[in-house]
């Protein structure tokens, strides 16, 4: 996917919990992770509700690059990033995800300033994380 | 994504939802188990927006620690804080996954307790 992905053995994990405390626990901690690294600018990769907890931390004061949110559950506005702490942010995604759809969050993003990609792909919500569909529909160049 | 195996799932909390009945909300816990992350998913998101239906079924299933930690994750997340003792105890849990999920479901309880503050 990219040739530069952090590859240490200390990579940031979350909980993956289900509610806004978790996330928002992990995105306290994905700061304090950048940091400790010192990081800061890093491009950002987030799927399904982890995408929301990359936005959530630039929102606690964390510095990043692009921010790729992957089939990211749509809760504006409790979540979305702090525009003046990224680069730019792109969102990937598929039709009809339905996991987003259990989520009650919405399907896309309306928002000027998020890059919006479609895949034509329905339903899957992990696909947009799938090495092969992004080599098959050229996900890179999206970015 | 199996997709005929996630239209079941919505099927079964539909039933769960409006009757109540254990054998469907059963299949959610059990679908925690799925090869599948995203029938996981679905069936943890199920679980937690049924919060107190969902309690007594997350409570059998930490007695005989099925689906752990996944089970401690969905507790935590649904907020009851009479779990914090039990997630006091498995902080100690030789399985280190279970251990990190407690230690995590703590500091949630702890966060849905404290007043919002800014930052």
């Amino acid at each position: 996917m990219r040739s530069d992905l952090y590859a240490a053995a200390d990579r940031f994990e979350w909980s993956g919990g289900y509610s806004d405390a978790a996330r928002d626990i992990g995105a306290r901690d994905l700061r304090t992770w950048v940091e400790s690294r010192n990081l800061q600018g890093l491009d950002l990769f987030g799927h399904s509700h982890g995408a929301n907890l990359i936005m959530q931390a630039t929102k606690f004061g964390l510095t990043a690059g692009t921010l790729i949110l992957l089939s990211c559950p749509v809760h504006v506005p409790k979540y979305l990033p702090d525009f003046g702490r990224t680069t730019k942010v792109v969102s990937i995604r598929v039709h009809l995800d339905l996991v987003i759809l259990a989520d009650l969050g919405g399907q896309r993003f309306r928002h000027p300033q998020i890059h919006e990609n479609v895949l034509p792909i329905w339903f899957d919500h992990g696909a947009s994380h799938n090495p092969e569909v992004w080599r098959d529909n050229n996900v890179p160049a999206m970015l | 994504m199996d997709v005929a195996a996630a239209a079941r799932l919505y099927g079964w909390n539909a039933l769960w939802r409006t009757t109540g009945a254990r054998t469907a909300g059963r299949a959610l816990i059990d679908a925690l188990g799925a090869p599948d992350e995203n029938l996981q998913m679905l069936a943890g998101m199920f679980l937690v927006r049924g919060a107190d239906k969902a309690e007594p079924l997350l409570k059998e299933a930490l007695a005989c620690r099925k689906h752990l930690p996944k089970v401690i994750t969905i507790l935590a997340d649904i907020g009851d804080p009479k779990y914090k003792p039990e997630f006091d105890r498995l902080i100690e849990d030789p399985d280190p996954t279970v251990a990190d999920a407690a230690r995590d479901a703590l500091r949630v309880l702890e966060a849905r307790q404290e007043p919002a503050t800014s930052n």
